[in-house]
């Protein structure tokens, strides 16, 4: 055998005992390492350390690696080596159980079953259902593998560590979590649309546990510019524009403005102006509002943007008030995505009736 | 008079003459909110008292205590069954030791045995306004330790100061609440500390109106004219 680094197992330290190559190609089918100079297998019956197959030939029921496996009927697939290695869970995550076979005593496999549920861990049974919970809300959020696994971990060092999440409700908790790994890794959500997916929790809980997490994990200057991404209504320009059927362009135009309305840097990131402070949802549910209602442009109505941006119509139409006698000089800055003859025929901003 | 000095005595903002040996900013922060507690030490029968004395009301499924207003001081006491009393809305400290011991005096009145113990400011509450727009955004990423500013909940930043501990609440506009002090120079401190922080982010002016030659761009004569010929908005005040 060409010498190779036992643990690793990555197939570019190895050398052909042949030719002296490193060029090797794995083939799964069959398990094989082969070289690709000379064709000399290298290895064979090479064990897949990935995620377990999953034979859907098996009649007895789901095992997904973390639940037990039912007694296996008579077509029962053998082939199982179990779910991928979680670290966070104090055994791993092991998920053998006992299972009976055709012939086998019930009576026996369910005493057998019970014995091996005592010497569960308990701590981990909360964590799994946990981590079972986060990974409904990342689907429901269509959230990549890597917020979830992100909000796993910041779940486990909340439970061991803070004090303040015991006590609240789960689903705040779960939803908070969600919320701080999607910040974390630079894919920010808006309070509203977490809600959205975790009725039980209300806006004000999920900030709230959110903010003491933040605090009690010390996560500030982690968080840092990415908490300053998450109050930009840039970040959520795409998301809402494309929820809404806007084209590509528009999403970039969307997203000019929006660095119009509210510069980060330079000379003009000093001016105060009167829609500076206000919700980043709020200001990018106007932003969809005048590119919806310039001419030629996909149109949209009104309680749509509402919806998917969740900002009450009225707000929409307060800053497109404050908005409005700037918007020549806004689109100039961003682009001059319209003319201003197009700008001219936006609807006019409603005088405000009400005394403040 | 023009020792405003760390007294106890209230200090009117219209007053012109400011102490700058004690506020060298120039600008004194007014309290707005002092709470007090103080144990009369007493077992009190709260329907009795909801049924004799005026301005009170006891609602035992809503809250377990007595809810006590009266005029002057302008001040709001929840009375409970052990008697300890919280003493709510008045505007210095001296104001709510006297509004405590008008409650301990009615409460004396109805003939119940009070002593008037322990009598401790528990928070104060003070605000003020440093007269310019604020970066907010700037003040978040640099201060990231300090501060929590998310404006998808609240509109103000939170500025969770270390010593002494006290919790600001700043606004885009330059208003700033400061609460949490036990006593009024931790006030007047933080807010002298929080100051050349604040002129750090003052952000140039408020935004030029449309027909204005230089669009954006800005000028400092501009914030003489802060209610801009703007289309129906009336200047909104924080």
């Amino acid at each position: 055998m060409g010498d190779f680094n036992v643990g690793l197992r990555l197939k570019y330290e190895q050398q052909c005992p042949d030719c002296g190559q490193s060029d090797f190609v794995e083939d799964h089918a069959s398990g094989d390492l082969v070289c690709r100079n000379c064709g000399v297998v290298v290895e064979a019956h090479v064990i897949d350390e990935r995620s377990e197959w999953r034979t859907f030939a098996d009649k007895a029921g789901i095992c997904c690696g973390c639940l037990p496996a039912v007694d296996g009927g008579a077509g029962a697939d053998p082939n199982r080596v179990g779910g991928p290695v979680n670290h966070l869970l104090s055994d791993g995550g092991m998920s053998t159980m006992i299972g009976g076979a055709k012939g086998v005593d019930h009576g026996l496999v369910r005493n057998l079953q019970r014995m091996q549920a005592r010497t569960e861990v308990t701590t981990d049974r909360a964590l799994i259902a946990a981590f079972r919970e986060i990974g409904k809300i990342c689907s429901a959020m269509k959230l990549m593998d890597i917020v979830k696994k992100q909000a796993e971990e910041f779940y486990k060092q909340a439970y061991d560590n803070a004090k303040s999440i015991k006590g609240k409700s789960q689903a705040a908790v779960l939803a908070a979590i969600v919320f701080l790994a999607c910040r974390h890794t630079g894919n920010p959500r808006t309070f509203k649309e977490i809600c959205a997916v975790v009725p039980q929790a209300s806006v004000k809980d999920i900030g709230r546990i959110y903010k003491s997490v933040v605090r009690e994990l010390k996560l500030e200057v982690a968080l840092g510019n990415k908490q300053l991404e998450g109050s930009h209504p840039h970040s959520y320009m795409r998301r809402f524009m494309s929820q809404l059927n806007m084209t590509p362009r528009e999403y970039l135009w969307g997203e000019a403005l929006t660095l119009a309305l509210l510069p980060q840097e330079g000379p003009e990131a000093n001016v105060h102006t009167r829609w500076h402070g206000k919700s980043p949802t709020s200001i990018a549910g106007t932003v969809v509002y005048i590119i919806a209602n310039l001419p030629g442009k996909t149109s949209v109505a009104l309680p749509d943007i509402c919806r998917t941006c969740g900002v009450a119509d009225g707000t929409i139409r307060q800053i497109y008030r404050e908005i409005h006698p700037h918007l020549k000089a806004l689109i100039d800055k961003a682009g001059r995505f319209a003319s201003h003859a197009d700008v001219d025929q936006l609807p006019v901003p409603i005088e405000s009736t009400a005394a403040k | 008079m023009a020792d405003a000095g760390p007294s106890n005595a209230v200090v009117p903002a219209q007053e012109p003459e400011v102490d700058l040996s004690v506020h060298p900013s120039g600008i004194v922060p007014q309290l707005q909110n002092v709470v007090a507690t103080v144990n009369l030490e007493c077992k009190l029968d709260l329907k009795n008292i909801a049924l004799h004395a005026r301005n009170a009301e006891y609602n035992p499924k809503r809250f377990a205590a007595v809810i006590m207003r009266i005029r002057e001081p302008k001040s709001t006491a929840l009375i409970f069954h052990s008697g300890k009393m919280v003493c709510t809305g008045t505007k210095s400290e001296a104001e709510a030791r006297i509004a405590s011991r008008k409650y301990a005096k009615i409460l004396q009145k109805l003939s119940y045995a009070v002593a008037f113990k322990e009598f401790k400011i528990q928070n104060m509450v003070g605000s003020c306004d440093v007269k310019f727009p604020i970066r907010l955004e700037g003040l978040a990423s640099t201060h990231a330790v300090f501060c929590s500013y998310e404006p998808e909940l609240f509109p103000g930043l939170i500025y969770r100061m270390v010593d002494p501990k006290i919790v600001l609440l700043i606004f885009v506009s330059g208003k700033v609440v400061l609460t949490g002090a036990k006593k009024r120079e931790d006030i007047y401190r933080a807010f002298e500390a929080i100051y050349p922080v604040l002129q750090t982010f003052r952000k140039g002016g408020m935004i030029a109106a449309p027909n204005a030659p230089a669009a954006l761009l800005q000028q400092q004569q501009q914030q003489q004219q802060q209610p801009l010929p703007m289309v129906g908005a009336p200047a909104r005040q924080l």
